[in-house]
């Protein structure tokens, strides 16, 4: 009952969902298990003297009765057969779990730990990461400005919606920029660099463009091709080629974290679970710091 | 192996990235584009000058305002109380701020405010609120670019020129880079000290400068329930500074119970 002010509706139906809440608390206390049925819209109208000149008792109920099991109030809905017909009737939960962050997040991370292909696109994710994923104790502990290949992000191909449902990135791979060499005696030397998630053929192709003196390729993910395999399609000696192994568990673990924190925080968006985004938000920040750290330690 | 030279177009910016021993190359920013053209007042979508926002200058035309019958009024005063030497500069500035801080006219919300509260914190607020829903580029950087970022973080260099450049479709002037930085400051968003790093400050909003507004834009008339979803979707809430929904929701709900 603590959380109803914070139910996004006037203060008369704050005050109607409160009288919904305990007329259900009590019918559930006053029974037992075996004779609760649950009560319909109608009898909850009924029960909880409620009036709505608009729209009327029941409708009014039903509405209410839904913004409160939306917005996670331990109210059940179930369909059930009265005189032949069916009907939704709603009851108190009173085995509901109790708020304890651990209990939401620790499946979570279970599912994703087995979920490899997951792990391995938010592995390829954090790499591009940007400034917007820090926290200021992350970027003094480790001197980052986001993943080590922040400074050169392909484009995401997602769309909207992908992004709004937290959809995995898609890149487009694989992604060319240009770089160059400290300066030495005035002179910089220009590149490029390319990132991609697997290895192509014309990677290896010779550097024609007499402005580029180098090409470092960066595969993101372990090639299916082995090393000799690279080394011999490479035509110039002016390439080099990087790519990642295998991920280690300690990564694997901290990815889960992170995936896991996100989908908690899309989960428990209802107004009454503000201490759930508040634990998921602090898990979320240590995953960011402990990927990028693996990024920094392990390298390519 | 040819050389190429430091004027080359592949030449990079002068700051060292960390994480590589290489510097990815960034957008060439080319420093001339509009950079004499003439500023405007205001911006229209996608300009590409920004003008220092005034809001010292705001304060005052604010207090000055409650002697004032008119804007006209208003204007001649301020043109007599600027403290810019050239009067051309002087009748632009006060054309920038009737356009930000008096859209609703000499009787508008800022004015009436200072009448009732004669409160300087509110009231910076409120400039604050105004010149960001009035200045596109600035309300964008602000509501996109900063908005994400946590506060006490140190902005790379680039992150400002990247929003501009994405915004603006095309490589910002220098003078805007510029300008969109001292503007922040001036809007108390920005920490900015030679030979360092930017860096992002929390701007903590008067609770009455909250609920002024969440009156002035969703009531305007009369009393009525608003979705908190609905106030989500008006920007006022990050001009004025607040990070989360959750920080407005908490502040929502205990405004409302001591009401």
């Amino acid at each position: 009952m603590r959380c109803v002010p914070e139910l996004e509706v006037g203060p008369e139906e704050r005050d109607q969902c409160r009288s919904i809440l305990q007329t259900l608390l009590l019918w559930v206390v006053s029974l037992p298990d075996n004779l609760r049925d649950g009560l319909t819209a109608q009898e909850v109208a009924e029960a909880a003297w409620l009036q709505d000149d608009a729209v009327g008792a029941t409708a009014q109920a039903e509405h209410l009765l839904e913004v409160l099991i939306q917005s996670g109030f331990p109210v059940r809905k179930e369909k059930k057969s009265r005189g032949g017909e069916e009907v939704a009737v709603y009851t108190y939960e009173t085995s509901v779990v109790q708020a304890n962050p651990v209990k939401f997040f620790a499946p979570l991370k279970k599912k994703y730990l087995q979920d490899l292909k997951r792990l391995d696109e938010k592995w390829i994710e954090s790499l591009f990461w940007d400034v917007t994923m820090l926290t200021p104790e992350a970027q003094a502990e480790l001197h980052v400005d986001g993943g080590i290949f922040g400074k050169c992000a392909p484009n995401d191909l997602r769309t909207q919606s992908e992004r709004a449902s937290n959809a995995p990135i898609r890149f487009s791979f694989p992604h060319r920029s240009g770089a160059s060499t400290r300066r030495v005696h005035k002179v910089a030397y220009g590149g490029e660099i390319v990132v991609c998630d697997h290895w192509l053929e014309e990677f290896g192709e010779e550097i024609k463009h007499s402005d580029q003196h180098f090409r470092i390729v960066y595969i993101c993910s372990k090639p299916s091709k082995t090393d000799e395999v690279i080394t011999s399609a490479l035509k110039d000696t002016r390439i080099a080629v990087c790519h990642a192994e295998t991920l280690k568990q300690e990564t694997r673990d901290a990815l889960a974290d992170l995936l896991a924190a996100q989908e908690m925080k899309k989960n428990c968006a209802a107004p009454n679970q503000g201490s759930l985004r508040e634990y998921a938000e602090t898990k979320h920040n240590a995953a960011i710091k402990a990927i990028l750290k693996c990024q920094l330690v392990h390298r390519f | 192996m040819k050389k190429s030279s430091v004027h080359s177009p592949l030449r990079l910016p002068d700051h060292p990235s960390q994480q590589f021993e290489l510097e990815m190359e960034e957008v060439d920013l080319p420093a001339k584009i509009a950079a004499s053209a003439p500023e405007p007042t205001g911006l229209s979508s996608k300009q590409l000058s920004i003008q220092d926002a005034l809001l010292k200058e705001g304060l005052m035309a604010v207090k000055l305002s409650a002697t004032c019958r008119s804007l006209a009024d208003l204007h001649l005063l301020l043109i007599d109380n600027l403290g810019q030497n050239s009067l051309e500069t002087r009748r632009r500035y006060v054309q920038s701020i009737t356009k930000w801080f008096f859209p609703d006219g000499i009787d508008g919300l800022l004015p009436k405010v200072w009448r009732a509260y004669a409160d300087e914190a509110i009231i910076i607020d409120l400039l604050r609120w105004s010149y960001l829903a009035q200045e596109p580029v600035m309300g964008a950087c602000v509501a996109d670019a900063l908005f994400p970022l946590a506060n006490g973080i140190a902005v790379p260099p680039a992150y400002f020129d990247k929003f501009l450049a994405n915004y603006l479709n095309k490589p910002p002037p220098e003078k805007t880079r510029e300008r969109l930085k001292i503007n922040l400051k001036r809007l108390g968003f920005l920490e900015r000290a030679r030979g360092k790093p930017d860096r992002l400050l929390p701007v903590i909003p008067q609770k009455t400068s909250f609920l002024i507004l969440l009156h002035h834009i969703f009531a305007p008339r009369s009393m009525r329930a608003v979705e908190l979803r609905t106030l989500f979707t008006n920007l006022f809430w990050k001009y004025l500074g607040y990070k989360s929904e959750d920080e407005v929701r908490t502040g929502t709900r205990s405004r409302s119970r001591r009401t």
